[in-house]
């Protein structure tokens, strides 16, 4: 392959040349001596320099050690030298000229769950002193996924209607495992231990006659947790206008993997079926299911929730079985969560609105941006007292949610 | 309220020894700077000097490479000198080292002791050999003026620029002469982890 070089070859041949010129005009030796190591410089980087390969960098998979994740860089090359720029946990950049097969250790700490890139590295190789570079640059990056902290739930609010065949919840249905329904006349199916012979002294006209105590079924319900990740915004008001992870404090999207793995973990311990939505364009679901290895599937599926673009304009609305709870997770800073709400409440289903804007810091905003702040937040404000009206729930994620879900669960159905 | 994280603390690497290229570009300031404070005379050294300074500030005006007529001039007015001419060819020789590796890394970058081994070597297995042809030529020049040496030695460089340069213009396009600038697109974080 021809070795490619930069401007450095010429610009010291040039100078030898002018040197030679010089002391021939001077008639001067010495002077023309000046330019012999300009000279050799170029002839030595011409003939022995190699345009190098394209560096390979190696990243380990992150190690957790005291609260931080450590991370092994090492770049495979052919030159003698690579220029390496390392980003730390998308905030943090380091800059290092390492000779190859030489090792890095990167420490970074995690401070937003979720899916991060401890490293992401570049590095390009150089050779003959910064004359020739490799052509591309090589880059690498190491992801991990932090999974979100849990809060303990007492109970979650139970659907209107229940139409699951077996769970932990009262029905409506006459069946068996609840509490007493009603006392009724034998039919054919049902069983002979079921009837009560005092309620059959009394109440029965003809001989023959049978009168069965009835109980409530218990049911399953249906939970459909809905996660609105069109926004991911910090404590940090002023963080808002720029990707900064750090120092924009708890985001509303740690809030609402927060929330969404606690409700799913609940619902799995009470034998209820959950599924996942996420919003946004190209948002996953997960189907609804039950059991503990389902909850390890939603629980990975949870901690890998990412911002999303907006498709409101054309994706269509989240499925959800017939009956079921819909717990949807937004900060309802636009109308797209609000509007799916209206439309899940018109077809019967419960919503319960799980708001995960965190309790904002308006510092460092100016006059103009505190008063956009506060009309932002009063149109959200009435977004949110729109859909309350139209017969959702409210729970605030950031106060203190177990109690708000006890409040639910006491309200008459 | 809340608190501003701070990164450095957060978030660490921890490389081999080295010293930070800053140390470089002072180095492309200071050794020009000396080695015209010692070529020429006192009074004239000090308005020439700025130039190195400026160029190692401003590093792809290629500015420095105005200190190598500084020093030129500096032997040129002074009689022929084995010490001049050693201190000048050391200096000729660092100048373009330092510039050319300082426009390809970044200065607030650091460069390990390995790093720097390749390019050492080269620079003193260069400067033995050049510092022999500047001996030679400064001890031919005192004793007996002889024109014919620089018209040889004039003849014999311009032989070899005309080589490098087509071989060069041979190789085609140049490739990058300043430090790598990556750009962070936003990863797919849908990608499963």
């Amino acid at each position: 392959m021809t070795t490619r070089f930069t401007s450095a070859v010429a610009i010291a041949t040039t100078c030898a040349v002018a040197l030679a010129a010089l002391g021939l005009l001077f008639s001067r030796g010495d002077v023309v001596a000046l330019g012999a190591p300009l000279a050799l410089w170029a002839v030595w980087t011409t003939v022995t320099a190699k345009q190098p390969e394209t560096p390979e960098i190696l990243i380990d998979a992150p190690l957790h050690e005291d609260g931080r994740y450590r991370s092994s860089i090492e770049v495979r090359s052919d030159a003698e030298a690579v220029h390496l720029v390392a980003l730390l946990g998308h905030s943090l950049e380091r800059q290092l000229v390492v000779a190859p097969d030489e090792r890095l250790e990167a420490f970074s700490i995690a401070q937003h769950s979720g899916p991060w890139f401890p490293v992401w590295a570049h590095a390009r190789a150089i050779s003959a002193d910064g004359a020739t570079t490799s052509a591309r640059d090589g880059e690498a990056r190491s992801r991990h996924a932090i999974a979100p902290s849990t809060r303990h739930l007492d109970a979650l609010p139970t659907a209107r209607t229940l139409s699951g065949l077996h769970g932990s919840h009262q029905g409506w249905r006459p069946g068996q495992g609840g509490d007493f329904r009603d006392i009724h006349p034998w039919a054919p199916g049902d069983e002979l231990r079921r009837v009560d012979w005092k309620a059959t002294a009394r109440l029965a006209r003809r001989r023959g006659d049978l009168q069965v105590r009835r109980m409530h079924t218990m049911s399953e319900q249906a939970i459909a947790l809905v996660v609105d990740g069109i926004d991911d915004l910090g404590e940090v008001v002023a963080t808002w206008d720029r990707d900064a992870p750090q120092g924009s404090g708890v985001t509303s999207l740690d809030l609402a993997r927060e929330a969404a793995r606690s409700l799913a973990t609940m619902a799995i311990e009470t034998g209820d079926r959950v599924s996942l939505h996420e919003l946004g364009v190209g948002g996953r679901m997960t189907r609804s299911a039950a059991g503990n290895r389902h909850l390890a599937r939603l629980a990975a599926a949870i901690t890998t929730l990412a911002p999303r673009e907006s498709a409101r304009h054309w994706a269509r609305t989240p499925p959800v079985p017939r009956g079921s709870v819909v717990f949807l997770l937004s900060t309802f800073l636009d109308d797209t969560a609000a509007d799916l709400a209206t439309g899940w409440l018109g077809a019967g289903h419960r919503v319960v609105a799980i708001d995960t804007l965190p309790h904002l810091d308006p510092v460092r905003l100016n006059r103009a941006e505190r008063t956009g702040l506060r009309l932002v937040l009063a149109e959200r404000r009435e977004r949110i007292v729109r859909i309350e009206r139209q017969g959702a729930d409210l729970v605030v994620w950031a106060d203190d949610p177990g109690i708000a879900m006890r409040l639910l669960v006491r309200r008459p159905r | 309220m809340i608190l501003p994280s701070r990164t450095a603390v957060l978030h660490r690497v921890m490389g081999p020894r080295g010293i930070p290229v800053a140390v470089l570009r002072l180095l492309l300031a200071v050794i020009p700077t000396v080695a015209a404070a010692v070529l020429l005379p006192t009074d004239s050294w000090m308005a020439l000097a700025i130039l190195p300074v400026i160029g190692a500030a401003f590093l792809h005006s290629r500015l420095s490479y105005a200190a190598l007529a500084v020093i030129a001039i500096g032997v040129l007015i002074s009689d022929p000198s084995a010490w001049r001419i050693a201190v000048a060819v050391l200096a000729v020789h660092a100048v373009h080292v330092l510039v050319t590796l300082c426009c390809a890394i970044p200065g607030h970058a650091s460069i390990s002791w390995r790093a720097l081994r390749p390019t050492g070597i080269r620079f003193i297995v260069i400067q033995a050999i050049a510092q022999l042809v500047g001996l030679v030529a400064s001890s031919l020049q005192r004793a007996e003026p002889r024109p014919a040496l620089a018209l040889v030695g004039a003849l014999a460089l311009v032989a070899v620029a005309v080589v490098l340069t087509v071989s060069n213009t041979a190789a085609g396009k140049k490739v990058r002469d300043t430090p790598m600038t990556p750009s962070y697109k936003n990863p797919d974080v849908t990608d499963r982890v």
